[in-house]
């Protein structure tokens, strides 16, 4: 299964079909093919429950035709269904006024930026490789002391083609790979961690099985505390699921359809001077790494939040148009999107973090969130696989049965500390799926409430 | 639609991967076919076609089970490729114990047919279906405003074969409507915002009984009375009536994810979690006498519908409490064999790239007999949480907490005063041993459950009555 030597057949077909679209007499078309391997290991009660892999050809394709536009996917056998399909699509495209946010697709760049350290032969070529982690996982995890190991290792191997008929012949390789790792003593003492990165040796497995085990042994351990308000130390897995709800509102798209606490915010602060986010699919190493968004348009990093201050929305063409304003290389057809959140790093270590905690709480994870009112920013979480309680700088216990209710605007203007040292978090529960290089943050008078019963 | 699989090529994986060795090999080739029209703000916004369609061979190589997939499914080169990988890869993980049930096999085929199918409507009329609800939902009340307003229309085929080296073919193909809508409510600068989706296993022909004008601008004046009139609620331990939508949400993340086998065994620890039942509480009390909840997959129309799973067991309703006692968990074959038992045809995978593993269908409390307002009789001052806003469960499904959207204060007997945001924060157990009277007001839900890794949405209903709880603890918002 050679990647590569696809490359030529893959541009080849998405001509053939750009050239065939435009033959319909339509005004414009993009056509975004997304090939890729992609591998997974998934292991749980200390063995390897399911191997998996994927070898697949996603094509997709926007047609513009009298500021109207449609959208379809489908994989590489269904290309006999695109007279069909366009067809259809032609004849809604009839049938509806053009959009009032119609902007056409922005002209080709000059330049787009290249991208650092994104490939790994040895995720094509080395499958087994992924199975040893695995194993290694399982092995350092018990070793450590854990009753449990659970996990999923994740690699995918891509090449993504961007070609449409203003010019744009855009293509990039790149790899991803995420060890995400549960540890078990029993049901409820769990430890969590995860890593992403773009190599398979950037993956290191028994530090993240070792981390995970020693948050679950100390998780034994608890005692009842009252619900109410506490500083809190969110570690780097903790913040990587609040900040992609940060991200997830920066899309313009969620703020014109009220699904953003970002609303009338720009240009206001929220969060305090200590407090800097980009979206920066450039970095070295970015698992989602991007040099051209899905409209053709260069990338680069955009300073989401700069001392505090809300800078920007992300945008495509037609909520920038909408917005009025410059397209920010974050297209996707429907929504923008952020590709990959940089928080920048503080100067205190994570022991200091702590030291610096009177009476509040450590948080490894924060799952399943959902808000009551999203245009507020209302929501609850539960938070696991690590809660412990910090008297004078100390870990005093882990604690049980507490549930993150708050909200998320009082919550980044309440971060009162930034970690230095920073890790890359990608996994499947992040609410928007935006990968984040993290550091731990502390938050303060974060709200809990309980069960009583 | 006419169907547009061939089998030959799932027979052709599944002899190839028995000529390499394996102890047991499927094949699954399925084509999930969609159209969405989205409105947004009043306006038609991209259309979008999607079509999923491929090819995946699951195989047990001395008791490990590897996976592939491909879209490109009459490709006999490809499909030699996956096989291959799926062998090498189950073969490095050298220390698997998978075995799966001794069960029936079967060849049959199954075409649900919708009365009016969604690809003959033309796209003017689809277009004019959503303006007119829209319209319906921004003039429900002249008093409040609907700013953001989208809503989503799916139609969607999905055609299978399944193909398994124990003589098993079952071809498929079913047709599912959805509508799903999310809007922002203000009134003199206050807003909210409502979510809602409706889905069944049918054709065009479901829209005009969801009645979604009526539906919609019936929320948006509910909404908009809750900004106007909402008074705080009252906190304490009250006697607290569940609506069908809140009792429904709460039989699927309490009872169903619970009693799934692969979470009691542990499979899904990295991912959806464990669970708090353990195999040995089964047959053991664990609500009130007049609680019975069920999983049913062979509900007629139903948006989790299906006859045979996605390892070619038949369905058949689920009891999974029953008069209080749990009496049955969720299996596939895997977790039936390390639970001695066979599988109730739980295994469902959203599309031709999932593996198959443990799911819900359609799962819903049993109605009772009592009315409405014999449940509202005996209560003197308590709450009535009709629909809700936010919810979450802890990962063991042990500790649930949902807030009120639309709730009223119950006063004598009565619902006298909209209240805001109420919140109950309870276990399940607690939550089912509080039930002391049901009513039959049966209704379901559509929604998309999500479990797995990576990702796997699939559609189910949640359902349940009005039901009553006794001394639940109640908190502001």
């Amino acid at each position: 299964m050679e990647l590569s030597e696809r490359k030529n057949e893959i541009i080849g077909l998405g001509e053939k079909l750009l050239a065939k679209l435009l033959d319909k007499g339509v005004d414009s078309v993009a056509i975004l093919i997304d090939s890729h391997i992609s591998r997974q290991v998934r292991f749980a009660v200390n063995q390897i429950v399911a191997t998996k892999t994927w070898d697949e050809t996603n094509i997709g394709v926007m047609i513009d035709k009298d500021k109207k536009v449609v959208v379809f996917e489908i994989g590489l056998a269904s290309l006999s269904d695109i007279d069909e399909i366009s067809n259809q699509l032609m004849m809604y495209i009839k049938n509806v006024s053009p959009r009032e946010d119609y902007a056409p697709l922005p002209e080709p760049s000059m330049k787009y930026p290249e991208l650092k350290d994104n490939w790994d032969e040895n995720i094509l070529k080395n499958p087994e490789m992924h199975v040893n982690l695995a194993f290694d996982v399982i092995d350092s995890g018990k070793k450590a002391g854990a009753k449990r190991m659970a996990g999923t290792l994740l690699s995918k191997a891509m090449f993504l083609c961007l070609i449409t008929s203003n010019g744009s012949k855009l293509t990039q390789e790149s790899t991803q790979v995420y060890l995400d790792v549960r540890a078990f003593m029993d049901k409820e003492s769990t430890g969590h961690a995860s890593i992403a990165g773009t190599k398979l040796s950037q993956i290191d497995a028994s530090k993240v099985a070792e981390e995970a085990a020693s948050t679950a042994k100390l998780s034994q351990k608890y005692q009842t505390i009252d619900p109410g308000r506490y500083d809190t130390f969110f570690t780097y897995d903790a913040t990587a699921a609040l900040l992609n709800l940060v991200g997830g509102a920066t899309s313009a798209f969620a703020v014109e359809t009220g699904q953003s606490f970002f609303i009338k915010k720009l240009h206001t602060n929220v969060a305090p001077e200590i407090v800097n986010l980009k979206d920066d699919p450039l970095f070295s190493g970015a698992y989602n790494s991007r040099a051209f968004d899905d409209e053709g348009s260069p990338t680069r990093a955009n300073e989401l939040i700069v001392s505090g201050e809300l800078k920007t929305y992300l945008h495509n063409r037609f909520t920038a148009k909408k917005f009025g304003s410059e397209l920010t290389g974050n297209a996707g057809w429907i929504s923008p999107r952020a590709w990959n959140l940089v928080l920048e790093p503080g100067d205190q270590s994570i022991n200091e973090m702590i030291e610096n905690i009177r009476n509040g709480l450590v948080i490894h994870n924060v799952t399943y969130i959902r808000f009551q009112n999203y245009m507020a920013g209302d929501f609850s979480g539960i938070i696991r696989d690590g809660v412990f309680l910090v008297k004078n700088g100390e870990i005093a216990a882990a604690v049980r049965g507490l549930r993150l209710s708050d909200n998320t605007l009082r919550m980044l203007s309440n971060i009162i500390a930034i970690g230095k040292e920073r890790r890359q978090i990608f996994h499947w529960w992040l609410e928007q799926d935006i990968p984040v290089l993290t550091a731990p943050i502390i938050v303060k008078d974060v709200n809990y409430t309980k069960a009583v019963k | 639609m006419k169907f547009s699989l061939d089998e030959d090529f799932a027979r052709y994986a599944v002899e190839l991967a028995l000529s390499k060795g394996v102890d047991y090999a499927e094949a699954r080739i399925q084509n999930d076919t969609e159209r969405v029209y989205i409105l947004k703000n009043g306006k038609p916004d991209a259309m979008g076609i999607s079509k999923e369609l491929g090819i995946s061979i699951r195989v047990l190589v001395k008791g490990s089970m590897g996976f592939a997939a491909t879209d490109d499914w009459q490709n006999k080169e490809k499909i030699r490729m996956i096989v291959e990988d799926a062998v090498r890869m189950a073969k490095a993980n050298r220390l698997g114990d998978e075995k799966l049930s001794e069960e029936s096999s079967f060849n049959v085929s199954l075409f649900v047919k919708p009365k009016i199918d969604p690809w003959n409507v033309s796209m003017e009329e689809k277009i004019k279906f959503l303006t007119e609800i829209d319209k319906f939902l921004i003039e429900a009340d002249p008093t409040a405003k609907v700013p953001n307003r989208m809503h989503y229309l799916l139609e969607k085929s999905t055609e299978k074969v399944f193909y398994n080296s124990e003589g098993t073919v079952i071809i498929s193909s079913i047709p599912r409507i959805a509508y799903f809508s999310f809007f922002v409510v203000v009134v003199n600068g206050k807003f909210d915002t409502r979510f809602i989706q409706k889905g069944e296993s049918r054709g065009w022909e479901a829209l005009k009984d969801w009645n979604l004008s009526t539906y919609l601008a019936g929320e948006a004046k509910a909404l908009s009375k809750l900004l106007r009139e909402a008074v705080e609620p009252p906190e304490g331990e009250l006697d607290v009536i569940i609506g069908p939508s809140v009792s429904g949400l709460a039989a699927h993340e309490s009872v169903g994810h619970p009693y799934e086998a692969d979470r009691i065994w542990g499979r899904e620890g990295a991912q959806a979690g464990e669970s708090f039942v353990n195999p040995d509480m089964l047959k053991t009390k664990i609500g009130s006498d007049v609680v019975t909840v069920i999983d049913d997959p062979t509900i007629p129309n139903s948006y989790g519908f299906y006859l045979y799973d996605d390892e070619g067991v038949k369905a058949k309703p689920r009891f999974l409490i029953k008069e209080g006692y749990i009496n049955e968990f969720l299996h596939n074959r895997e977790t039936a064999v390390r639970f001695g038992t066979k599988s109730n045809a739980a295994a469902r995978a959203s599309a031709y790239n999932r593996e198959p593993i443990v799911r819900m269908a359609n799962t819903y409390v049993a109605p009772g007999d009592y009315t409405f307002d014999e449940l509202l009789e005996d209560i003197r001052f308590g709450v009535y949480v009709k629909t809700f806003g936010e919810w979450n469960i802890d990962d063991r499904r042990f500790n649930m907490r949902f807030v009120g959207k639309e709730a009223w204060l119950i006063e004598n007997g009565r619902l006298t005063k909209l209240v805001r945001n109420p919140i109950l924060e309870i276990t399940t157990p607690a939550y089912y041993a509080s039930i002391d009277a049901i009513d039959k007001n049966l209704e379901f839900e559509a929604a998309t459950c999500g479990k797995g890794d990576p990702g796997q949405g699939v559609p189910v209903w949640t359902g349940g009555p009005n039901i009553r709880l006794r001394n639940i603890r109640v908190l502001k918002g």
